[in-house]
């Protein structure tokens, strides 16, 4: 194993690359869409739950917010996986790097929802439910279209953060680019060009998700 | 009140849950006890898992097809292969430095096979093996780079200059600096790739790394990097097992021992001058009185 190249070596571990590049977009995609689902969910249970909701969901948020994306990766790499291997089931590598992303992103998104569904005049609801609207229709075809508007662009920004974060996966040992970098540069020794290589590929990454979210923003607006 | 009532119930259920968790754990704990031991769980398995990593050259590293390659995966064959007969049916578990000891404790690998230096602290958590390899720090030098050799940099030290040394993050990263280079300031990188870096592009002026590493990469890439001919600090490496695994952590010592001096030796000898270049150390057990004891 003599060193090569730096553009023979890109080619030669194409695969490792693509494997880590499949790896990175699975993790933080998933994260990102799990993320979202339960973010949403969490966000409105917050908003107009009762007490016994309310209390325990916003103390979760506000203590998975408070606490770095590593250590969160961490635990659930370890402890929830001891629980798991007690009932004689194992986590994977990658399984628990996406839940640890997505309780992160969801938490996040909570708040958003939260925020985004407070600043909606309550005269909205009350002016719901005078026309007979159940509640989940005042959400759905009256409260969140609002909703989305606002939240569209701080989300976009929480999704490019789940595609960064995603680079600390490599800590746990899930092949992503980072990681793929990391073994490149062992091997070769240029750890700059590397490094800048990775960060072009993060750079289009997250342009792709910027032009989607224009494009949603676009669409809400134009609604 | 009603408030403070609520916050209260709160509070014992958060508890609540809390114990729930732990008291699970200890009922397991007791059944655990009676498991059989990990040699007989990884024979049934029929698959050896190791813990590695894919950053260090040349001890575990990724080559283009994705397979792991270096000396601790040839261990780890040569392990597999004392138990199975058949050096393919091992696992490799990807792990950073950081994650050899909990992965270990949390029963994630079998066993660790990554350059772990072997410390009484680190031996206060884990069981190491039998050392396979005795590792030194040097000092690697960048070819084109301001000093030639350890004496060039002791000279310059001595005439006022400021030094700086790139060391792999460590908990002796700063005492090892200062053995091999008194009054050198020591930058702390987080992988040993940023290491080789800080060299090449003159951001320090010597690289503290393994003697093996400076022997690999003065061979391999002149044009780049010149051994600075001074070497220090000897460290065992050993693999590291789960404590109280006596049974387990036997056998390895067994097939340890016997590649590096008994019927196995050629496994350990092949694998030793694919990595590390021939080696007058590296020869046929003699016969007699076995060689650790002479």
């Amino acid at each position: 194993m003599t060193p090569i190249p730096f553009y023979d070596s890109l080619f030669q571990y194409r695969n490792a690359y693509l494997i880590g590049l499949v790896n990175t977009v699975v993790s933080s995609f998933s994260a990102i869409i799990i993320g979202a689902i339960l973010g949403v969910a969490i966000g409105i249970a917050v908003t107009y739950g009762n007490k016994y909701v309310k209390i325990p969901l916003r103390l979760l948020i506000d203590i998975i917010r408070g606490i770095p994306g590593l250590v969160i990766i961490f635990s659930i790499y370890y402890f929830l996986d001891a629980i798991m291997m007690m009932h004689g089931m194992r986590l994977s590598l990658m399984a628990a790097g996406i839940i640890a992303l997505s309780i992160t992103n969801a938490a996040q998104i909570a708040e958003l929802t939260r925020g985004a569904l407070q600043a909606i005049p309550n005269g909205q609801i009350e002016a719901g439910r005078a026309i007979g609207l159940r509640f989940w229709q005042i959400i759905l075809y009256i409260l969140m279209p609002q909703a989305l508007v606002q939240m569209l662009p701080p989300w976009v920004n929480s999704a490019t953060e789940t595609v960064k974060g995603s680079t600390l996966l490599s800590l746990i040992g899930v092949s992503q680019l980072l990681l793929v970098t990391q073994q490149m540069i062992a091997t070769n020794n240029q750890a700059l060009k590397y490094y800048i290589f990775i960060g072009v590929v993060f750079f289009v990454l997250n342009t792709f998700i910027e032009m989607v979210g224009k494009a949603f923003e676009k669409r809400l607006k134009t609604v | 009140m009603k408030k403070m009532a609520q916050g209260a119930l709160v509070a014992v259920m958060i508890i609540g849950m809390m114990f729930c968790l732990v008291s699970c754990g200890d009922e397991k704990k007791d059944t655990a006890a009676k498991k059989p031991s990990k040699l007989q769980e990884v024979l049934n398995r029929g698959r050896l898992i190791v813990g590695t990593g894919s950053t260090n050259v040349p001890w575990h590293m990724k080559n283009d097809k994705g397979e792991y390659e270096g000396f601790d995966i040839e261990m780890g064959r040569i392990l597999a292969q004392a138990l199975f007969g058949d050096p393919s049916k091992v696992e490799f578990v990807e792990q950073s430095g950081d994650q050899r000891i909990p992965n270990l404790l949390a029963d994630k690998v079998d066993v660790c096979f990554q350059f772990m230096t072997i410390t009484p602290l680190r031996a206060q958590l884990i069981a190491f093996t039998v050392p396979y390899y005795t590792e030194g720090i040097g000092l690697i030098l960048a070819t084109n780079g301001k000093y030639k050799s350890y004496d060039d940099l002791i000279a310059a030290r001595d005439g006022g200059a400021s030094l700086t040394v790139a060391i792999l993050q460590n908990a002796d990263a700063a005492t090892n600096v200062q053995n091999l280079l008194k009054g050198a300031k020591d930058d702390q990188y987080e992988n040993q790739g940023l290491v080789y870096q800080a060299v090449t592009s003159g951001r320090a002026d010597a690289g503290a790394v393994d003697l093996s590493s400076i022997k690999w990469l003065a061979n391999s890439q002149p044009d780049l990097y010149r051994d600075s001919g001074f070497g220090l600090i000897p460290q065992n490496y050993g693999a590291g097992v789960k404590p109280d695994e006596q049974e387990w952590l036997n056998f390895i010592n067994t097939v340890l021992v016997d590649c590096m001096t008994g019927s196995t030796y050629e496994l350990y000898n092949q694998a030793y001058i694919k990595w590390f270049g021939e080696d007058e150390t590296i020869t046929m057990p003699p016969y007699g009185k076995p060689r650790i004891y002479r």
